[in-house]
């Protein structure tokens, strides 16, 4: 049972290659697949039930995170993730990720974290070597009243 | 002083010609070209890689050798080599490595002509001349420990703003067989060398895994992913050497990239387009670039491969001993081995076209790199991240110290109160109405703070010709973060190094001011 800003952890599994799978409910798809994907990464998953979202936070063995954020009507409007390393974008951001991937060629010359603003997207990364993060979210789809920094 | 852009092949990327090349001081750190003329010679030229020839048409001045590489041009020197290649220097390195002496700004730094004997009886003929073995470098010129670094546009005159290189020499492991790529980009946010398979010409072995099959890695950077295979060479910075040491080839010449896992996390980077540079040298806080959980399996955030087949899908992750991963070079010299220093020059508010620094190596190893006066700042996290309180008595947020970032990215417009650009693909460029002077305080795990003062100015009005520009300034994206602490909200970019001497100590090695990582400034 999960109460509102409670943890649920629905369970952990052992070792193993993390790497080897990822996430299925992609940005803008439904979440019915998040415990499918909490077992496939081998995977924390934990639920924080907000008011008009739930995130739901795979804790991932190589010790970064992954938060899938979830309408009500039970659409992943927003991803983030958060680590040494970055997880896989293409499974995470779905169908979205190549419209991330062309609006990046037309950033100016020179290397730095990146915000991409398009129409029904945003992306952010940044970091460095070793601490990664980044989110994305799909502005049609954000609930009312729902601030996009609190995407972390 | 005419200067004029000359694409050149390898090994010289960017000369600038100089017309007063032609002085011939003596000394002049040994002239490679000097008299050679017309600088054909730079090929053969030379002391090293004939730089000095090269960069300089002057050369029919003899110039080659004096302003040479080095000097003058300050670009030119970089990629000319002088220095670093020994060139004009020759034996002694020096001219270029200390910025030469020539005719702007290296000047400052560069003494290396001043004492040099080789410059004028270098006379490196119409090939280009041996200045450079003749040459005894000067007083400041013998720094084995240095390397010329420069910021212009990029290889190829790619555009590339605030990108500071040097020239890195490959060799076949063991071997005298070497190579030397300039336009390596220097960057303290990694560790690590990664240079594109297309600037390769040696062969180079594969590392390979305990079954024999050759490695390949998916790295990470903030804006995309390098993918290529693993190869061991003997990795030459002026006069200090990485022997066999795992670097990664950027480019899908061996091995296609992988569709997945941490392959697909942004951008590729596989080609000098991606890049914007010949290579990337990350000389960071690290000793490799992933470490141990690389070493694991139960924790292995899959950035190595192991490639069986040329065809796709043919490498899969995998897990790779610390002696395969890619290694900070520093580390493994056998001297000035415990972190770098990065000195630049001031440049003007509206810019530069090209600015000579050095990038030294070692702290407090040798009298050109102690700590002095800097203050000695630690992480304050296990990102190492350090501390930033903007404005100065304000709020406290996170931040790094990052060469390979070609800006101050920090804060947003509303709360750093920077108006942004309004020009198309310029949106998050802070582009104040005037040049706003800023202060901030960075600060460390060890309690240790000082005050930094920076200028943002309006990127709108510099000319084309402007690599070098020391108040561009951006939004740091994902701002404001509400509550992470491995989120930078400050990333101080090279702008920041811009009239500093900037020290980045690595994990694990001792230094006078105590075990890294840290930075110093």
């Amino acid at each position: 049972m999960c109460y509102s800003r409670a943890l649920c952890t629905l369970g952990a599994l052992a070792a193993g290659f993390g790497w080897s799978y990822y996430a299925q409910a992609a940005l803008g798809e439904d979440a019915d697949s998040v415990t499918a994907d909490q077992v496939r990464l081998q995977a924390k998953l934990q639920l924080v039930r907000n008011e008009n979202h739930t995130i739901h936070e795979l804790q991932l063995p190589t010790g970064g995170k992954v938060r899938q954020f979830v309408g009500d009507t039970g659409k992943v409007f927003a991803v983030s993730w958060s680590g040494d390393w970055r997880p896989d974008l293409r499974a995470l951001m779905g169908k979205h990720y190549d419209r991330y991937l062309a609006a990046m060629k037309d950033r100016p010359k020179g290397h730095g974290p990146v915000r991409i603003e398009i129409p029904g997207l945003v992306v952010v990364m940044g970091g460095h070597q070793r601490a990664f993060f980044g989110h994305a979210y799909l502005t049609d789809l954000v609930p009312q009243g729902f601030h996009p920094e609190d995407i972390r | 002083m005419m200067r004029r852009l000359l694409p050149v092949a390898m090994a010289s990327v960017l000369l600038l010609n100089c017309d007063n090349g032609g002085q011939v001081r003596p000394g002049a750190g040994g002239a490679g070209g000097g008299q050679a003329s017309n600088g054909g010679a730079g090929g053969s030229g030379s002391g090293g890689n004939g730089a000095g020839g090269a960069s300089n048409k002057g050369g029919s001045t003899g110039s080659g050798g004096f302003t040479g590489t080095g000097g003058t041009n300050s670009v030119g020197g970089s990629s000319g080599t002088g220095g670093g290649m020994g060139t004009g220097g020759g034996s002694a390195g020096s001219g270029g490595a200390t910025g030469s002496g020539g005719n702007h700004s290296g000047g400052a730094t560069g003494s290396g002509g001043a004492s040099g004997t080789g410059g004028v009886t270098g006379a490196g003929g119409t090939t280009g001349g041996s200045g450079g073995s003749s040459g005894s470098g000067g007083s400041s010129g013998n720094e084995a420990n240095t390397v010329q670094a420069v910021v212009d546009q990029g290889p190829q005159n790619i555009g590339y703003i605030n990108g500071l290189f040097v020239t890195v020499n490959l060799c076949v492991p063991g071997t005298a067989t070497c190579q030397s790529i300039d336009h390596i980009l220097v960057d303290t946010g990694s560790s690590g060398l990664r240079v594109l398979e297309s600037a390769i010409t040696l062969s180079l072995p594969s590392v390979k895994n305990t079954s024999g099959n050759p490695l390949g890695s998916c790295t990470q950077f903030v804006d995309g992913t390098a993918w290529g295979p693993i190869l061991s060479a003997d990795v030459k910075i002026n006069s200090e050497t990485a022997a066999a040491i795992s670097l990664q080839a950027i480019g899908e010449k061996a091995y296609p990239m992988p569709t997945g896992g941490a392959c697909a996390s942004g951008p590729a980077i596989t080609d000098l387009q991606s890049l914007m540079a010949n290579g990337i040298v990350g000389v960071g806080i690290y000793q490799q670039d992933c470490g141990d959980s690389c070493t694991q399996t139960s924790r292995n955030p899959g950035v190595y491969f192991a490639c069986t087949s040329n065809k796709a899908g043919g490498c899969k992750a995998t897990a790779v001993p610390l002696a395969s991963q890619v290694w900070n070079p520093i580390v493994k010299f056998p001297v000035d081995n415990n972190g770098i220093v990065i000195q630049l020059p001031s440049v003007p508010a509206n810019g530069a076209a090209s600015t000579t620094g050095k990038l030294i190596f070692g702290i407090g190893t040798q009298p050109n790199n102690g700590l002095g006066s800097a203050t000695v700042i630690t992480p304050i996290d296990a990102y190492g991240n350090i501390g930033t309180t903007f404005p100065v008595g304000g709020t406290k947020y996170t931040g790094f110290v990052d060469s390979g970032t070609n800006t101050y990215t920090f804060l947003d417009s509303a709360t750093s109160g920077l108006a942004l650009c309004s020009s198309a693909g310029m949106s998050s460029f802070y582009c104040p109405s005037t040049t706003k002077s800023l202060s901030a305080t960075i600060f460390g795990g060890n309690n240790a703070s000082t005050l930094v003062n920076f200028s943002i100015g309006n990127p709108g009005r510099i000319g084309a010709s402007i690599a070098a520009l020391g108040t561009l300034g951006a939004e740091m994206p994902g701002f404001p973060s509400s509550g992470t602490t491995s989120i930078p909200d400050f990333l101080w970019g090279l702008p920041f190094f811009y009239g500093r001497t900037v020290f980045t100590a690595i994990e694990k090695q001792d230094t006078p001011g105590g075990q890294g990582p840290y930075v110093a400034f």
